[in-house]
């Protein structure tokens, strides 16, 4: 029986066909993770392949210290964050009505009000789209423990792994990303 | 106990990160509070949202391109 181990022998050897064997499990998983980040098909559907090529090069590197599947969703966050950060530099210079994420230290600016109707909200995918549109407004570091943890199942040392920082780090990031998202969910619902 | 500081530990508490004395400290405090036990609820409802998301559809033709790309990228190689 071919082992993970095996495939993963192979594919750094530069066999594409072990590689496509050992990250055919992964694909969904990866493509659900850049869609929670990006937010949409189309740049889901890209940072995903870009994960697989970027993992393809760089296997080298993977020295089996995590799991290969925590490996990949780290080099699929990185993706996914430097993008995101990358359009948020190029977008706050050329406007002023950029939604900030609600943080009592932070100076708060007006956010489009983008609430569906409360009828809709009961709808899956109103919801889902409500959803992603909060976590479009935070930060990318708070946005990012919440997608890992809250919608990925990862834990809290996984979630170290892929992000490169300590357990308590995540553990006092996620406690202040799950207030933001709190808050602002609440906000908008009027809900006590 | 004040409920600021108690508050800092619902996340944990939610993901049973906390140590035992903080856990007993939490549930002794939502015992007689009603405010932080409300602030709670909500955040589990937040969690469970979260959770409940409807994972995406890995697009068709997602594998076939990924082997027409690595296809590309061993040629470079």
């Amino acid at each position: 029986m071919i082992t993970e181990r095996d495939l993963i022998l192979r594919s750094k050897l530069g066999e594409t066909q072990a590689f496509e064997e050992l990250v055919a499990e992964y694909q969904g998983k990866v493509y659900t993770l850049c869609f929670r980040y990006m937010a949409n098909e189309e740049d889901a559907y890209d940072m995903a392949q870009e994960t697989f090529i970027k993992a393809f090069n760089s296997l080298k590197s993977f020295q089996g210290k995590s799991r290969f599947g925590t490996w990949l969703y780290r080099v699929a966050s990185n993706i996914c964050l430097d993008e995101i950060r990358r359009r948020k530099r190029r977008i706050s210079t050329i406007s002023i009505h950029q939604p900030l994420e609600t943080d009592d230290s932070e100076v708060e600016k007006e956010i489009a009000d983008v609430r569906p109707t409360v009828e809709a909200l009961y709808e899956q995918k109103e919801l889902s789209l409500y959803i992603q549109t909060l976590l479009d407004q935070m930060k990318p570091e708070h946005r990012a423990v919440i997608i890992l943890r809250d919608m990925m199942g990862l834990s809290y040392d996984e979630i170290g792994e892929v992000l490169d920082c300590s357990t308590g780090t995540v553990k006092s990031r996620l406690s202040r990303a799950r207030t933001i998202f709190r808050n602002n969910f609440i906000k908008r619902e009027h809900l006590p | 106990m004040k409920c600021f500081r108690i508050r800092t530990l619902f996340s944990a508490f939610l993901d049973d990160m906390t140590d035992m004395h903080d856990t007993e400290m939490i549930k002794d405090h939502l015992k007689h509070c009603i405010c932080c036990e409300r602030e709670l609820e909500n955040l589990k409802m937040c969690q469970n949202i979260l959770e409940q998301m409807e994972e995406p559809k890995l697009p068709e033709g997602f594998a076939l391109d990924l082997h027409r790309r690595l296809m590309k990228e061993s040629c470079k190689a």
